[in-house]
């Protein structure tokens, strides 16, 4: 096994985060794969070092994901994600007394949306909206821009946006299914007064990306040792359970159609 | 340099534990303390901070409860609450791209002191103790902190 760690980036959108990361980096450590962990602000800087080598391997959110096949024109690989990046779908959601019952009912209607840059709760949910003819401009897309550069990763303009739609504010509002299964659970949405009013197609989320180069002898490694971690194991549950995930699957790129269509409707990367 | 009327020195000993911690020596103690910031929740030993908000106790809490007792002020029980705010704690992580300087940009120190003491003898007692106490007075030279003291009863 090379001695040469893997250099792995990753954007913090919490301090706390960090934690995940350094306990990621033992684990790999403990099984003889060193792996280095460098932390960025944003994913743009992040796949900026990914293009310029200065990291081998990037933790990229979807949108980060298609930034980076966009700047190494379609090179990079996928090579592994959470299961639970797998098919992730958004909701719009509405007041359960709306008169609103198909997504074309929300022309003219105010629709709160996340970050500018989140995939779960603008880009994805507006792609959703103009699959059912409803172009910008046919609703008033009332954004809510926190920490933007960290793809929604912060989930503050999400919950903004549920809370613009709690006060009156909005009509409908875009969230992640992750995101409506654990606020309806803790109080923060109460399922009774709000329902889902549509849903997206399946999409994907995080992936580790690499560049083209990145050698097989240091990727496949770093795979085995990851895909080693077992949620049946007490000692990587724990792990796990930070990350979010029960498996380690190996990466695909069929997931982020949705995304990138989106992306070129609202001309995200020719802002 | 030794001790005179002029100032008195103290000095500890510690040595670097994995893991980001040290090990502290002083006299014949010793303490275990973790990173000087955790973000860890689970972190099993008191962090630097934490340790440092302990010491500020001590030199302000810690005091005044010696000048009440010196002035037979009746007191059955003092809490304190402390927190300290770290500002640009991105950049204490190393995370590129983060912008400015960690520091400690606010502590703030809420004591509530139960007891028959009259009331207006206990805030003297308080004041003095802000007069007196050395690492409060160096750490309001530096940043934010508000020592505040409620009486309960």
């Amino acid at each position: 096994m090379s001695t040469k760690p893997v250099i792995v980036g990753a954007v913090l959108y919490d301090p706390k985060v960090s934690v995940i990361w350094e306990i990621i980096r033992d684990f790999f450590e403990s099984n003889q794969c060193p792996m280095d962990v460098k932390l960025y602000a944003d994913y743009d800087l992040q796949n900026d070092a990914l293009m310029a080598g200065e990291i081998d391997m990037a933790w990229n959110s979807p949108l980060a994901w298609l930034d980076a096949q966009r700047r190494s024109g379609g090179t990079c690989r996928a090579i592994a994600m959470r299961d639970t990046d797998r098919d992730r779908v958004s909701h719009l959601i509405v007041p359960a007394d709306s008169p609103a019952v198909t997504v074309a009912d929300l022309r003219g209607k105010r629709v709160a949306l996340g970050a500018e840059d989140s995939p779960q709760a603008r880009l994805i949910p507006q792609g959703l909206l103009a699959r059912h003819g409803l172009r910008p401009g046919d609703y008033e897309a009332i954004r809510h821009d926190l920490l933007v550069g960290l793809h929604g990763d912060h989930i503050g303009g999400e919950k903004e946006a549920f809370f613009t739609l709690s006060r009156g504010g909005a009509d409908a509002s875009a969230l992640i299914d992750l995101n409506w299964e654990a606020w309806t659970k803790d109080g923060t949405i109460d399922p009774v007064k709000y329902r889902v009013l549509a849903t997206t197609e399946p999409y994907d989320h995080c992936v580790f990306a690499v560049r083209d180069d990145f050698p097989a002898d240091r990727e496949e490694p770093w795979l085995e040792v990851l895909h080693r971690m077992s949620y049946d194991d007490p000692t990587h549950r724990e792990m796990m359970d930070l990350e979010g995930l029960k498996k380690w699957e190996p990466g695909r790129t069929t997931g982020f159609d949705a995304l990138a269509e989106a992306c070129e409707l609202l001309g995200f990367f020719n802002r | 340099m030794t001790d005179s009327l002029d100032r008195a020195l103290v000095s500890v000993r510690i040595t670097a534990e994995p893991g980001g911690g040290v090990s502290l020596y002083a006299r014949k103690e010793k303490a275990v303390i973790g990173r000087g910031w955790s973000f860890d929740i689970a972190e099993p030993r008191l962090s630097g901070a934490e340790v440092l908000l302990g010491a500020l106790a001590s030199d302000v809490v810690g005091l005044f409860a010696r000048i009440a007792a010196q002035r037979r002020l009746g007191i059955d029980e003092i809490e304190a609450k402390l927190s300290a705010e770290l500002a640009a704690p991105l950049a204490l992580l190393g995370v590129v791209g983060s912008a400015g300087e960690p520091h400690y940009q606010a502590i703030r120190l809420r004591a509530y002191v139960g007891g028959s003491a009259d009331p207006a003898k206990l805030v003297e007692a308080w004041e003095e103790a802000l007069r007196r106490a050395p690492l409060y007075n160096t750490l309001r030279r530096a940043t934010v902190v508000e020592a505040r003291m409620q009486v309960t009863s």
